[in-house]
């Protein structure tokens, strides 16, 4: 599979007026990756995208393209329409929570990935790239991957995993074996309880779990809460953390809040400070709150 | 002599379980214990910036936990010493001294009284 990962517009152009020209067999999908919440495109989703493909496509079958505007278009040098199918299903799956990959498939296809069968079809895509192209200017760059340290993909797939779990799920992190354990009591039992002692690995368990509720240590040996904050709350808006701290400083608290943190809770850790966000967590999404005492 | 912790603190966020109870009192002893070790170990002949931090971070994790447990005697010596992480090496022996005489009471305590 050849993945053009530079000026995409002109390659794709050119490889379809000479699909036309010719007239050769082709099938062209168009995958709206700029319109997912958490993932855009960018040359490492392709590779990674073409890595899957490569199960189904033979290497001279099928041409990967990168559109500055965000999207990617898929060209099958061949008129397999049932290989569509399973082609579509596995890209869907990538990036199985948002809502848009979830919409049931047309003839042509649906708002993520939008086929191109006949000779017709590939005027109009021919007509769209121009149009994304010119499009295209008015952008400095493409969107960025998510933040350092999460891998977008893997979280899309947590997040899908999100949505099934049957519990809440909570993260805790601390470096104070005591403080994590107490913490760990005395959110109970009835929920599904994740740990970290250190910043690394809590972004590696927020990227594979999505959990539902964090409580983050500002003090941690490798990386700063806050950073952990920022870079968690960027991919997933919905991320509801409570940062965890000894100090009662007031800049802390501020800066916390100004960067989405849903709230404070300075040490001792009570049951009553516990429960309270875990409540409010209950309450404000209620459609995430599963089970969980 | 006061307590130099209320076990009912602790009581009141876990409920009625002493093995949950017992678990987490070793857990704060062996923590603190290991903090304590390293600093008396590694404490230098010369002013050291990567001591002096670390010092720092091992002093807030005591402080974090000992409040946690209602522990003041315990928090309010590791509060000193952290606040004074870059003091000259005779004061933080002494500073080093007063948190290590707190934990002693504190485990002798806690041992005496079965509750790890």
């Amino acid at each position: 599979m050849k993945i053009i990962k530079k000026n995409g517009e002109t390659h794709l152009m050119q490889a379809i007026d000479e699909i036309r020209k010719k007239g050769s067999a082709c099938l062209g999908i168009r995958i709206r990756l700029s319109q997912l919440t958490a993932c855009k495109a960018t040359p490492d989703v392709l590779d990674r995208m073409a890595n899957l493909l490569r199960n189904h496509l033979p290497d001279d079958a099928s041409d990967l393209y990168l559109l500055q505007q965000g999207d990617a278009i898929l060209l099958l040098h061949h008129r397999n329409t049932a290989a569509i199918t399973t082609i579509v299903r596995d890209i869907c799956f990538m990036f199985a929570e948002d809502p848009l990959t979830q919409e049931p498939m047309g003839e042509s296809g649906n708002r993520f990935c939008q086929l191109f069968k006949s000779g017709e079809d590939m005027i109009e895509l021919h007509k769209l790239v121009i149009g994304l192209e010119a499009a295209s200017h008015v952008v400095d760059d493409i969107a960025p991957l998510a933040p350092s340290g999460i891998d977008a993909i893997r979280f899309q797939q947590a997040l899908y995993q999100r949505r099934m779990r049957s519990r809440i799920g909570i993260l805790v992190v601390e470096d104070q074996p005591f403080n994590l354990q107490l913490v760990v009591q005395i959110i109970g039992r009835g929920f599904d309880i994740f740990t970290a002692t250190d910043g690394a690995t809590a972004l590696k368990v927020y990227e594979t779990q999505a959990p539902d509720v964090v409580f983050l240590d500002i003090d941690l040996p490798d990386i700063d809460g806050f950073q952990i904050l920022k870079t968690v709350t960027e991919i997933d808006p919905a991320a509801f953390i409570v940062m965890l701290t000894a100090s009662h400083k007031r800049q802390d608290v501020e800066y916390a809040m100004q960067n989405n943190a849903q709230g404070y809770i300075v040490k001792p850790f009570t049951k009553q400070k516990i429960n309270q966000y875990v409540t409010l967590f209950k309450n404000r999404f209620p459609g995430r709150s599963k089970t969980g005492a | 002599m006061n307590a130099p912790f209320d076990i009912n603190e602790l009581r009141a966020n876990i409920g009625d379980e002493p093995e949950i109870e017992r678990m987490l009192l070793t857990s704060f002893m062996e923590s603190c214990s290991a903090s304590l070790d390293w600093l008396q170990t590694e404490f230098p002949i010369t002013q050291n910036d990567s001591y002096d931090l670390t010092w720092k971070n091992h002093m807030h994790q005591i402080k974090g936990a000992a409040l946690n447990i209602g522990a003041f005697g315990l928090q309010e010596a590791t509060k000193h010493a952290e606040d004074h992480y870059q003091a000259a090496l005779a004061v933080r022996k002494m500073l080093l001294s007063e948190v290590i005489t707190q934990f002693d009471v504190l485990q002798h305590f806690i041992r005496e009284n079965s509750l790890a």
